[in-house]
């Protein structure tokens, strides 16, 4: 329920809270729903980026690294728990 | 004996296509389409959201704020006031003097008049150094208009215009470059965007560069203060010195803007 909460939260986020605090709780929200970190990336980056400003669209490409570590980090724990 | 109590299993309620993952995925297909297809009506219905915190960020401040020393709060207003006047009076005579000199001379140069537009969202909201102002169609602003900010700054450039919003691409964007000069002899320098509202340039150590010295950029009509050097960083052997620059400008509480044709 409280990683739902998280969720809902990093979704609206952008709008209200420096990026930085956004990117910290899609980050923890992403431990349990990895396309969270995804997806607020993606928002990001379809509110505030313009062509011009940098050659790539980071916050999306930030989201798609952080959400494949999160994948990759929840089977890992869940191999570990489950063979231990 | 206790029997076995099995619970009663609704597969329309518990259909497991519906799952809270699934939704956040829909969601970010949807948001990828509309900001693709339709990104002037997606601004525009994201633009009262950003109404809303600046409303909030406001409302924080001043209840923050009356939790403050009074005696604090006081001589401060105090302070600035005079500051305010004092400020006012130096405008008055610069004014003075320049109007003598273009009677004597004879020529001036005519103010640009821009339109002001208010400034949704800013830094740190936007991890990149840009604005979203709200525009409307009538206001005939086209990529590349300067953007000043109150006191006639240069802060930026249009980058993207909308139906009823545009993107200001501020000049302190990382690895931007902007062309300025230093200092009274106004030695020429290359300004380069870290982001964040701040500068760096590179100059010769024989330019004579000081901490203070203020840095111009070209704006309509006429040249403008853009910031000062506060540090100095020299390496015994280099040639070059690196001015770290502080704006006038806090780009973090910008609530209008101006845009004026370049």
């Amino acid at each position: 329920m409280i990683f739902r909460f998280l969720s809902i939260f990093a979704l609206f986020s952008p709008f209200f809270f420096p990026w930085l605090y956004t990117a910290v709780v899609a980050i923890i929200a992403s431990a349990r729903y990895p396309l969270v970190a995804f997806i607020v990336g993606i928002e990001i980056d379809a509110l505030y980026y313009v062509h011009g400003v940098t050659s790539l669209p980071y916050a999306s490409v930030w989201g798609i690294i952080v959400m494949i570590l999160a994948i990759l980090i929840r089977r890992f724990t869940r191999v570990y728990l489950i063979t231990s | 004996m206790k029997k076995p109590f099995f619970h009663k299993r609704n597969t329309l309620i518990r259909f497991r296509i519906f799952s809270f993952g699934t939704s956040i995925l829909a969601l970010g297909f949807l948001l990828i389409i509309f900001r693709v297809t339709m990104p002037g009506l997606f601004l525009e219905a994201a633009a009262p959201l950003f109404n809303i915190g600046t409303s909030l960020t406001t409302d924080v401040f001043n209840v923050t704020n009356s939790f403050a020393n009074t005696r604090a709060l006081t001589n401060e207003k105090t302070q600035l006031l005079t500051r305010n006047n004092i400020l006012l009076r130096e405008n008055e005579t610069l004014m003075a003097r320049v109007q003598d000199l273009t009677a004597l001379i004879g020529t001036s140069t005519p103010r640009v008049h821009g339109i002001v537009a208010n400034v949704l969202a800013r830094p740190p909201q936007s991890p990149y150094d840009t604005l979203l102002i709200n525009s409307s169609a009538s206001s005939h602003i086209i990529p590349g208009d300067y953007v000043l900010a109150q006191g006639g700054t240069p802060i930026g450039t249009i980058g993207a215009v909308y139906a009823h919003t545009a993107y200001v691409i501020l000049f302190s964007t990382h690895n931007a470059t902007t062309t300025a000069w230093v200092g009274t002899k106004r030695t020429p320098i290359t300004l380069i965007g870290t982001g964040a509202g701040m500068f760096t340039a590179r100059v010769v150590r024989q330019a004579g560069v000081s901490i203070g010295d203020r840095i111009l950029v070209p704006g309509p009509g006429s040249v403008h203060t853009i910031g000062t050097v506060v540090r100095l960083d020299t390496e015994p052997v280099a040639t070059m010195i690196t001015l770290r620059i502080r704006p006038l400008v806090n780009i973090f509480s910008l609530t209008t803007v101006e845009v004026v044709p370049h």
